[in-house]
């Protein structure tokens, strides 16, 4: 621990850059794993050393790299990368932070699932990846997706834990809860892979509420999920939260990948704040991949981030429309207070067959201080001819004539601006069609406005 | 009630009022008129503590306190109301949601408890009725897609809702139709008492046919430079401006 600081320093006083730095530590962690990958020969052996000598080949992202300008890996990451400890500590007292009325659930510590205090219907099954067969995991971790990313390679290269969630019923559809807890307390330091796969049977529904939540630790998380959506099937998923809270030294990489087939309907949800339960106040990462292979098929993104101290939310974002008929929408929300900042990078792509496209694209900020910031990017590469596409990004203060407005009626500054700011990310807050996690979010909203 | 006293005040370095003197006492309604961008608009939110406006010189009391330092929630608790001229729209914030907070910030602030929600909505219904408005007007966002004259009639109701003790209302006749004129006076009639003054910013006699001023000032280069009882305004409607100001 204590090399570590200095070796941070003394990279850090040597003009060192702290990509290279952090690249210098995984390649010795990435060279130790390649020595007993290469002892066992295996498909599954194999398909790790390919995906680690990417990761070697490519080397960490930085600056200069398209799509990764405004997020930097912090020197910090140098602890997680180093070493890795766990204190264990008694998983099943985390349940406590699901809502009461959680019907199902799935725990997550520290990577591992914990299968053993999981709660799930009939119709839903889970398997651990160490217990799926080798040649399914196989082909899960050689997704040619996966394969264009230094973060998801490294995780497929690493990953232990993780499941596969399988819906092949078409029964009556509850949520599945499951809670992400990293407990890397004070001095501890986490670098987590996490892989899940979620697999729709035709005409199934999903229901998902991701909630993440770390302790004090330093840590690396980096999660991929992977949902395949056979025809006609219905994935939800809300994710509040990030494991990157709750000081700012910790980081968390989100991969998701979506690929629909006819007729299928996804619905993402994802949530950022700075206040209440499942507060972020890290630098969050999500990467969203969105690829349609059917027809009549729809994608909708809705997110808010509500940000403040140093917090750092980048968005990066691409929908691929290969094929003709498919609708997809992204509203994403951001207010930014203090020296908090947003990275908003999406880009939808329009094949050249996949006619009768219609995509809307919006992102929407308010900067409440000086020092805040965000990048907004929203992209169309269009290569059709008839298709309704629209996208449009708008960054502003919070409207003075409003703010009037609602003072001469007898509302503080402060109540106003809530109130202005409750309105600013309706647009997202009323698409939540489930009841029991539009309350839970409304209350943890109420906490960053102060209503 | 409302003491203005030789005030003068300027936006973005241009000076808009220049020492205007106004006295309004309880139970009277007065009527400013006066050509365009002559600072009747600028008076109106003066009154309300819009600090886009900077006050060079002079004093505005409000029941015998100087107000000019204070901020607009704090005079808006202390009774004054302000119907725009163009209401903001809010998309996202429900009307009735917005009553509710402007209701119990303001009794708060005058150290009452909340409301109760039935009270409130016995409230809001009363005077929807009042002012002829359907009840499903409380889940409309505030004046978002408001028709002109939808937007007026919002301000009445809140004005209704909040009870203020000074209200001032700002051209509030202009996009109205006849009917809804109608309505709308009815509406600030059944406010008046003894208790509470308004004063009216229009261009035309024909709200004060339905709102009965005690006196009709006329409003020009950022003074008043002329008052008098409610025959000034059958006057102006003859003569015009220039015959008068003259």
């Amino acid at each position: 621990m204590a090399d570590t600081k200095k070796n941070i320093l003394q990279a850090e006083k040597s003009g060192l850059k702290s990509t290279e730095y952090l690249f210098s530590i995984l390649k010795k962690r990435i060279e130790k794993e390649l020595n007993a990958l290469t002892a066992h020969n295996s498909k599954l052996n194999q398909s790790r050393i390919d995906s680690l000598n990417y990761v070697l080949k490519r080397g960490l992202p930085n600056k200069n790299q398209k799509g990764w300008g405004y997020t930097e890996l912090t020197w910090w990451l140098g602890f997680a990368f180093s070493d890795n400890k766990t204190s264990p500590s008694d998983s099943s007292q985390y349940l406590k932070m699901l809502p009461p009325e959680s019907e199902f659930f799935i725990l997550v510590v520290n990577g591992r699932v914990h299968a053993d205090l999981c709660k799930l219907p009939n119709n839903i099954s889970i398997t651990e990846l160490k217990d799926l067969e080798e040649h399914v995991l196989v082909d899960i971790l050689n997704k040619q997706e996966l394969k264009t990313n230094t973060f998801t390679q490294l995780n497929c290269g690493l990953v232990q834990n993780g499941f596969l969630l399988k819906a092949s019923s078409i029964d009556l559809v509850k949520n599945i809860n499951i809670l992400y807890i990293d407990s890397a307390k004070k001095k501890e330091n986490h670098f987590n892979q996490i892989h899940n796969i979620y697999m729709l049977g035709e005409n199934c529904q999903l229901n998902i509420v991701e909630r993440f939540w770390c302790a004090t630790g330093t840590h690396f998380n980096n999660t991929v999920s992977q949902s395949f959506l056979s025809k006609g099937a219905k994935l939800t998923k809300y994710t509040l939260g990030s494991l990157a809270n709750p000081n700012s030294m910790c980081q968390s990489m989100h991969t998701e990948f979506i690929q629909q087939k006819s007729n299928s309907e996804s619905k993402l949800y994802k949530f950022y704040f700075s206040e209440g339960k499942f507060k972020s106040e890290g630098t969050v990462r999500n990467n969203i991949v969105v690829e349609f292979d059917g027809e009549g098929s729809k994608s909708d993104i809705y997110s808010i981030s509500m940000l403040s101290k140093t917090t750092h939310v980048d968005n990066n974002i691409v929908i691929n429309h290969n094929t003709p008929n498919n609708i997809s929408s992204q509203i994403f929300k951001g207010v930014y207070d203090d020296g908090s900042s947003g990275v908003f990078d999406s880009c939808v792509v329009v094949k050249k067959h996949a006619q009768k496209t219609k995509t809307i694209q919006k992102n929407n900020n308010i900067l409440l201080s000086s020092k805040s910031s965000i990048n907004t990017n929203p992209q169309l590469e269009i290569f059709a001819d008839d298709v309704e596409c629209a996208h449009g990004s708008t960054i502003g203060e919070l409207d003075e004539n409003a703010l009037f407005y609602l003072n001469s009626r007898g509302l503080s500054k402060k109540v106003a601006t809530n109130l202005l700011l409750s309105g600013f990310i309706s647009e997202v807050t009323k698409m939540i069609a489930d009841e029991t996690v539009k309350k839970e979010l409304l209350a943890d909203l109420n906490k960053q406005l102060n209503l | 009630m409302l003491k203005i006293q030789n005030l003068s005040c300027e936006i973005n370095d241009t000076p808009v009022l220049k020492g205007l003197n106004l006295n309004v006492k309880a139970g009277e309604v007065h009527a400013i008129m006066g050509p365009n961008g002559s600072g009747k608009s600028t008076l109106a939110s003066i009154i309300a503590g819009d600090e886009k406006y900077n006050i060079t010189n002079g004093d505005l009391e409000f029941l015998n306190k100087s107000i000019v330092d204070l901020a607009p929630e704090l005079r808006a608790a202390m009774g004054v109301f302000l119907s725009f001229q163009y209401p903001v729209e809010i998309p996202g914030v429900s009307v009735s949601n917005f009553i509710k907070i402007a209701v119990n910030e303001k009794r708060k602030q005058n150290g009452l408890e909340p409301m109760s929600s039935k009270e409130l909505l016995e409230k809001m219904r009363k005077n929807l009725e009042l002012l002829r408005m359907d009840s499903s007007f409380l889940s409309r966002y505030i004046n978002d897609g408001f028709s002109g004259g939808e937007k007026k009639r919002n301000e009445i109701f809140q004005m209704s809702m909040l009870k203020p003790k000074l209200a001032i209302l700002d051209e509030t006749d202009s996009g109205l139709d006849i009917d809804a004129l109608k309505i709308v006076a009815n509406g600030v009639n059944s406010l008046r008492s003894s208790e509470n003054a308004f004063i009216i910013i229009t261009h035309y006699q024909r709200l004060l046919n339905y709102i009965k001023p005690d006196h009709v000032h006329i409003l020009a280069d950022g003074v008043i430079k002329k008052s008098a009882g409610p025959s000034l305004a059958l006057e102006l409607e003859e003569q015009g401006y220039e015959g008068i100001i003259k």
